[in-house]
């Protein structure tokens, strides 16, 4: 079944649709949440709420790409499962490293209030899209995906220093590209 | 995870870039091996004399010329050898056509090689400064002199002017390390300029009388004729590799061209005619 015609099965308020959406993009949806929670169980409750949340939402959204849609439903949702735990200070140490690289990039500077998360998401998104090829693969299987610098390594066949350089350069441009921009002020 | 802001920003990127990064797997590793192959095979040094071309600045210069193979092994494709970084070399290549006020070269730091010489890990060259770049100048080889065009010894080069590029200090190795590398490989040094000729025996070299110490692997390059070469930075050397693309028609097509690059090796060759008509052949 085509995402297309699960889609149309949410719009019919089918609930077969979850099951087809399970059954299509689970394995999808369990990677994202794994590489952000250290528990398994953490992770399948993330993938079910990811579900939910789907069920919930479409309609009215109508996603172009349901695995896109339901992989960022699933990374929204195991942050928050990240944060809660992190609040109860259940956490693997482990998990942080990708957040943390990245908000060292942007260092003591915060996000301009007036910007929504949305316009921040645009700005990120057509910086990426001016970026090589291979570097913002790089960065969004780390940042987006979580994935571990050696995970990386493998699938692209790329050393771990080449990885490491990788990140840093399109970070710093990034935190460079936001401050120029004026999205980025510091404390 | 103190800014929320940033992390659901990230979460919402465009759906593309997601898809994208999660494409099949790419193959790759033999490239490891192959660049590792190709820093064995024999290469012939080559002196001459060059200076810019009217294309870039008029400022005499000199560039690092050496070889550990691999980049030009991709180049000429004739090892066979495809790799996933051809397309990216591809456009840089146009990228450097498409900006010719460029001059002197910069070359993109990764320590495959140098690892593989001196035995160091990975990870003490994570520090490394990491410059981008591949190709930077277009040169005029005024004249080849015979004396080099024999394969009594094993690549080679001079780096001056671009030379801080690549010694910047690093967490890891410092530059009195670097400098020292420059050495073992045969290399001359002057660490007050920060210059140095290495892989060429120091008695071949003068350095006052070149700018530009180059080899072509194939032995091939025209003696005591002019021509222009294409000089691209080997990416995956500290101190810059490169390659000399030569412009006449005869070494051409002795040369066997890969597919992918023979149109950018066509366009330079086109541009450098149309430029320079005294040149055409």
């Amino acid at each position: 079944m085509d995402d297309r015609q699960i889609v149309k099965k949410f719009f019919d308020r089918d609930e077969s649709a979850i099951e087809d959406t399970k059954k299509a993009y689970e394995g999808y949806c369990k990677s994202i949440a794994n590489n952000i929670l250290s528990d398994p169980r953490d992770g399948e409750e993330c993938v079910n709420d990811a579900l939910f949340a789907a069920w919930n939402s479409i309609p009215p959204n109508e996603p172009e790409n349901l695995k896109a849609y339901i992989g960022k439903l699933t990374r929204e949702k195991a942050l928050d499962i990240f944060r809660k735990n992190n609040a109860q200070k259940r956490m693997d140490d482990n998990a942080l490293i990708p957040f943390d690289e990245l908000e060292e990039a942007v260092g003591e500077n915060t996000v301009e209030d007036s910007v929504t998360s949305s316009e921040l998401s645009r700005i990120i998104s057509d910086f990426l899209l001016s970026q090589k090829e291979a570097e913002r693969k790089v960065f969004v299987r780390r940042y987006w995906y979580c994935d571990s610098v050696s995970d990386i390594c493998k699938r692209y066949g790329y050393g771990q220093s080449k990885v490491l350089m990788m990140l840093k350069r399109t970070r710093d441009k990034l935190a460079e590209h936001l401050k120029k921009e004026g999205y980025l002020y510091e404390k | 995870m103190k800014n929320e802001k940033l992390q659901s920003a990230i979460t919402d990127i465009d759906d593309k870039l997601i898809l994208e990064a999660d494409e099949k797997k790419k193959k790759n590793g033999f490239l490891k091996y192959a660049s590792i192959a190709a820093a064995l095979a024999l290469v012939i040094g080559v002196t001459a004399i060059i200076t810019a071309s009217k294309f870039a600045d008029k400022t005499r210069f000199s560039v690092a010329c050496t070889d550990f193979g691999g980049f030009k092994t991709v180049f000429s494709g004739d090892r066979n050898i495809v790799v996933h970084e051809k397309k990216e070399i591809k456009e840089q290549i146009e990228e450097f056509f498409a900006d010719t006020d460029k001059n002197g070269f910069i070359a993109r730091i990764t320590p495959l090689e140098y690892r593989f010489y001196y035995d160091i890990k990975e990870d003490e060259f994570t520090d490394l400064p990491y410059v981008d770049g591949y190709a930077e100048c277009i040169c005029k080889i005024d004249k080849v002199s015979e004396k080099y065009n024999s394969s009594n010894f094993a690549g080679g080069g001079k780096i001056t002017v671009r030379l801080d590029l690549y010694l910047s200090p690093s967490k890891s190795i410092s530059e009195e390390t670097l400098l020292d590398m420059m050495t073992d490989m045969g290399a001359y040094k002057n660490k007050e300029t920060k210059t140095g000729v290495f892989a060429i025996p120091a008695k071949y070299v003068n350095e006052n009388d070149f700018d530009i110490l180059t080899h072509d692997p194939r032995g091939a390059l025209p003696l005591n004729e002019s021509f222009y070469a294409f000089i691209i930075a080997e990416p995956r050397c500290p101190y810059g590799f490169s390659y000399v693309c030569p412009t006449s028609d005869k070494l051409f097509d002795r040369l066997k061209w890969d597919d992918d690059i023979l149109q950018s090796a066509k366009n330079f060759r086109a541009f450098v005619k149309e430029n320079d008509k005294s040149l055409a052949e």
